[in-house]
C-alpha cells in the first residue's frame, strides 16, 4: 500500500505540472496532417487543400442516413460561398467493405465540392469522435475554429451565421 | 476503491510525462474525449451491470502527433475489465515519409488480405501493436510496410452471447505493399505480401488408459501463414473497376485433423480423420461502378475460399488453423443496413467459403426524389450437408446456387427517398431468404415493409420524427430432399418516434414487437414486447449526456462484416460523452 501511494505522488508530482504547463502552451488547435485519397486513388495531403481558405471538413458515410441529408444542403453552402473564399471537403470513412459506394452516391447527389476517402479513418481518429457527421470549420492558416456533430435540419443556420462572420464581405449582394 | 497500477503503466505515464515535457517548447495542440457508459440491468433474468470510461487524447506538434485511449471498463459490456492504456498510437509525418508506433490501422485493396479495424461495439479487435512505415517514392510510387502482434486477439462466435470470447488467439504479423500508379493515375496496381504466425489453441480427445474414459487436452497449434495478392483499379470518366486477388498458403506446426467420438454398448473410442499438415486458399472480390449521368449502378462480385471446412469443423471454435484469418476481412456484399429489422437478419459473412454478387442502382430522379435498388445472392462454395472428409479444400463454385444445401441468401431491396427542405421520409420494401444449412435445413424468408421512415420540421426549433418498420416471417425445416418437415409463421414490428428541439434536446420511445415462438425467457415464457425510452441532452457544444430505460430486444447485430448476438436487456444505460 505504501509503495502504492508513492507511486501516486510521484506521479502527480510529475503529471501537474506537466499538465498544467502544456495548458499555458497549447495553441490553438491546427488541423492534423494525415493523407488520405481521392476517388481515383491518388493520395492527397489534406491539409494542403485546405490552406488559403475557409474550408469546412465534413466526416460522412454512405451509411449514415443524417450525413445524406447533409450533403444538400452543404452542397448549396459550397455553391453560394465559394466566391467569398470558402469550401467544403467532404471525407468519406467508409471503410473497404463499404467504400464502393461512395462515388456512385457522390454523383447522384450531384455534389460540386471535392470528396476524399479516409478508408482506414486514420484523421477521422484524431478527432477522438465516434458521431457521424461531424464538422470542423479551418481557417486559412490551418486552424479550427468550430466544430458540430450531427445533423438536424436546422444546423445550416448556426453554420451560415459563423460562415457570415469568417468570410471576406460580399461586395455584390447585401446578407 | 483503490487500484495499483503496474509496473508497466507507471513507466509508460512517466514517459509520456516526459514526452508532453518535451514536445511543450514547441507549439502544439491538443484535443480530447472522454465517453463514459453506465448499464444496469438484466440480461434474460441474470444481472447484468457495466462501467465503461474510455478517456481519448491526441496532441499535434508540427510532424508529431500522439494519440492515446485510457480506460476504466470494470465490467465492461462485452471482453475482459481493462484499467490502463487501452491503446495508443505515435505518429511521426515528415515530407514523404510516414511512421507510426502503436497500435496500427490499415487496409490492403479490398481488405480480403489485410484489414485491421477495429467495431469496439462488439469487442472486435484486431489491431496489431507494432510498427508502420509508409514511403511516398514520387507521385506515382507509394510503399508500406507493418509488422507488429496481436497478443490476445479474442473471437466470439455469432452465437456467443457473454463477457467470455469462445477462445484466445494471437498472431505475428508482417506486410508490405507498393502502390503503382499510372501517368494519368487511371491504372492503380498494388501487390502485396502478408505473412503471419497464428498460435491458436485446439482440443485434442484422447481415451485415458486407466479410467477408459474420454479426455479433453488443449494445445497450442502453431500456423505460418503466407498470402500474396495483388489488388488493381481502373478509374474512367463513366465508370471505374475494382479487382483484388490473393492466395493464402498455411503450414501447421503439427498434423491435425477432425475427431470425433464413437460410442458403442460396451467401449468407446476416438475416431480421428482428414489429417492435414496444411492448407491452402484463395479469395477474389471485384466491383464494377458505372455512371450514366447520376445514376449510377454497382456490381460486387466476390469468390472467398479461405478456409473451406467440413460442417464438423464449422462449428468448432478451437479449430483456427482452417479458418480465415482474423485479419482476413473483406466487403461483406451487402448493406450495412440502417434499418432495424433488416439488419437483424443480415446475413453473417462467411470468407471461408462463400460466393456471390451484389447489384445495386441508384437513381435520381429530381433533386428531392430518390430511387434505390438492391439484389443480393449468396451461397457456399461446397455443399454444407456432406459429412465425408474434405480432401480438397479448394473445391465448389465459381457462382452462388439456391440449393438449400448451400445455404444460400438472397436479398431484394427497393427504396424511395424524399428529401425536401423541411420534410424527409423513405419508404422501403425488402424481401430477404436465407437457408441455414446442415442435416436439417432452415429456411428463412422474410418480407420487410417500412411504410414511414420520416423526419419533419415544425418550425425553426423543432424536429419530428417517426420510423416504423413492419415484418413477417416465415421459417420452414426441410430434409435433404427437400421436403418440407416443419415450421412456424411470425411477424416482427420496430417503431420509434422522436422530438428534437434544436440540438439540445432529443427525447425518443422505441417499441418492439414480435410473435416469434422462439423469444422466450429464462422461465420459457414467450418474449413480445419491448418499450424503451430515450432522453438526450446537450447542455453545450461539447457535452452530450444520454439516458435511456427500459427492455430492449436485442438480436444479431452485424457491424463491419463482423455479427454477434446481443441478448435483451432490461434495465438503464447512461452515456456521457465530453470533447475538450
Amino acid at each position: 500500500m505504501a509503495s502504492t501511494n508513492h507511486y501516486r505522488q510521484v506521479i502527480l508530482r510529475l503529471l501537474a505540472p506537466v499538465l498544467l504547463f502544456s495548458l499555458i502552451w497549447a495553441g490553438s488547435q491546427e488541423f492534423p496532417r494525415a493523407a488520405v485519397k481521392n476517388l481515383t486513388g491518388q493520395r492527397v495531403e489534406l491539409h494542403d487543400t485546405i490552406k488559403g481558405k475557409l474550408t469546412l471538413v465534413n466526416f460522412w458515410a454512405t451509411y449514415c442516413v443524417p450525413c445524406r441529408k447533409e450533403m444538400k444542403i452543404l452542397n448549396q453552402l459550397n455553391t453560394q460561398y465559394a466566391p467569398r473564399g470558402f469550401q467544403v471537403v467532404g471525407v468519406a470513412i467508409d471503410n473497404s467493405k463499404t467504400v464502393g459506394r461512395v462515388s456512385g452516391l457522390v454523383r447522384s447527389q450531384k455534389l460540386d465540392y471535392q470528396v476524399l476517402l479516409d478508408t482506414d479513418q486514420n484523421l477521422y481518429r484524431t478527432f477522438n469522435t465516434n458521431a457521424m457527421p461531424f464538422s470542423v470549420l479551418v481557417n486559412s492558416e490551418g486552424e479550427i475554429i468550430w466544430e458540430h456533430t450531427g445533423y438536424i435540419p436546422g444546423d445550416e443556420v448556426e453554420l451560415e451565421k459563423i460562415l457570415k462572420t469568417y468570410l471576406a464581405p460580399d461586395s455584390t449582394h447585401a446578407d | 476503491m483503490s487500484f495499483t497500477l503496474p509496473f508497466t503503466i507507471k513507466t509508460k505515464i512517466v514517459f509520456l510525462s516526459l514526452l508532453f515535457f518535451t514536445v511543450g517548447v514547441f507549439p502544439f495542440s491538443w484535443n480530447g474525449s472522454l465517453n463514459s457508459r453506465l448499464g444496469e440491468g438484466d440480461q434474460l433474468g441474470v444481472r447484468y451491470n457495466y462501467l465503461e470510461n474510455f478517456l481519448s487524447l491526441s496532441a499535434n506538434a508540427g510532424s508529431l502527433r500522439l494519440q492515446l485511449e485510457l480506460a476504466y471498463n470494470q465490467p465492461p459490456e462485452y471482453g475482459y475489465s481493462l484499467i490502463g492504456l487501452r491503446q495508443g498510437l505515435l505518429t511521426y509525418q515528415r515530407n514523404t515519409f510516414t511512421v507510426e508506433l502503436g497500435n496500427l490501422s490499415q487496409v490492403f485493396g479490398s481488405g480480403i488480405s489485410l484489414n485491421l479495424f477495429e467495431e469496439r461495439n462488439i469487442d472486435f479487435n484486431n489491431l496489431p501493436v507494432g510498427i508502420k512505415l509508409d514511403y511516398e517514392q514520387s507521385d506515382r510510387v507509394w510503399w508500406t510496410a507493418l509488422v507488429g502482434r496481436k497478443a490476445p486477439f479474442q473471437f466470439y462466435s455469432p452465437s456467443s452471447n457473454s463477457r467470455i470470447p469462445d477462445a484466445e488467439a494471437d498472431y505475428w504479423l508482417g506486410a508490405v505493399r507498393g502502390i503503382f500508379s499510372s501517368r494519368n493515375q487511371n491504372l492503380q496496381m498494388t501487390p502485396y505480401l502478408v505473412v503471419s504466425l497464428l498460435s491458436s489453441p485446439i482440443q485434442e480427445f484422447s481415451v485415458d488408459v486407466t479410467s477408459e474414459k474420454i479426455v479433453i487436452d488443449t494445445l497450442m497449434l502453431d500456423v505460418a501463414v503466407s498470402t500474396t495478392g495483388l489488388s488493381t483499379s481502373f478509374s474512367r470518366k463513366n465508370w471505374d473497376l475494382m479487382l483484388d486477388g490473393a492466395w493464402t498458403s498455411k503450414i501447421f506446426s503439427q498434423p491435425h485433423g477432425e475427431q470425433y467420438i464413437l460410442v458403442t454398448s460396451t467401449s468407446q473410442g476416438i475416431f480421428t480423420k482428414d489429417m492435414i499438415s496444411g492448407t491452402s486458399g484463395y479469395a477474389f472480390y471485384g466491383r464494377f461502378n458505372r455512371y450514366f449521368d447520376a445514376i449510377s449502378l454497382m456490381l460486387e462480385y466476390k469468390n472467398y475460399k479461405l478456409g473451406i471446412e467440413s460442417a464438423n469443423e464449422k462449428t468448432d471454435h478451437f479449430h483456427q488453423a482452417t479458418k480465415p484469418l482474423p485479419y482476413q476481412v473483406g466487403p461483406t456484399g451487402l448493406s450495412q443496413h440502417d434499418v432495424s429489422l433488416l439488419g437483424a437478419i443480415t446475413h453473417p459473412v462467411d470468407y471461408g467459403d462463400e460466393a456471390g454478387f451484389n447489384l445495386e442502382i441508384r437513381w435520381p430522379l429530381t433533386f428531392e426524389w430518390t430511387v434505390r435498388g438492391q439484389v443480393s445472392v449468396l451461397s457456399s462454395s461446397d455443399d454444407r450437408s456432406i459429412t465425408a472428409p474434405i480432401t480438397d479444400r479448394l473445391q465448389g463454385r465459381a457462382l452462388p446456387t439456391f440449393h438449400a444445401n448451400y445455404a444460400p441468401f438472397q436479398e431484394y431491396l427497393i427504396e424511395l427517398e424524399y428529401a425536401g427542405e423541411n420534410f424527409a421520409t423513405r419508404e422501403i420494401i425488402a424481401f430477404t431468404q436465407s437457408t441455414l444449412s446442415g442435416l436439417t435445413n432452415e429456411t428463412a424468408q422474410y418480407l420487410t415493409v417500412v411504410p414511414a421512415y420520416l423526419t419533419f420540421r415544425l418550425n425553426d426549433n423543432w424536429v419530428l420524427g417517426l420510423v416504423s418498420e413492419l415484418q413477417t416471417a416465415s421459417i420452414k425445416s426441410m430434409d435433404q430432399n427437400e421436403i418440407e418437415i416443419g415450421g412456424f409463421d411470425f411477424n416482427s414490428a420496430h417503431h420509434i418516434i422522436s422530438a428534437d428541439y434544436g440540438s439540445n434536446v432529443s427525447v425518443a420511445a422505441i417499441w418492439d414487437y414480435t410473435n416469434d415462438p422462439t423469444q422466450v425467457d429464462e422461465a420459457g415464457q414467450p418474449l413480445d414486447n419491448w418499450l424503451s425510452g430515450e432522453v438526450s441532452l446537450r447542455p453545450t457544444r461539447d457535452i452530450q449526456i444520454r439516458a435511456s430505460y427500459g427492455a430492449e430486444k436485442g438480436g444479431v447485430r452485424c457491424t463491419g462484416g463482423v455479427c454477434r448476438v446481443v441478448n435483451p436487456f432490461e434495465g438503464t444505460r447512461v452515456t456521457l460523452e465530453v470533447r475538450f
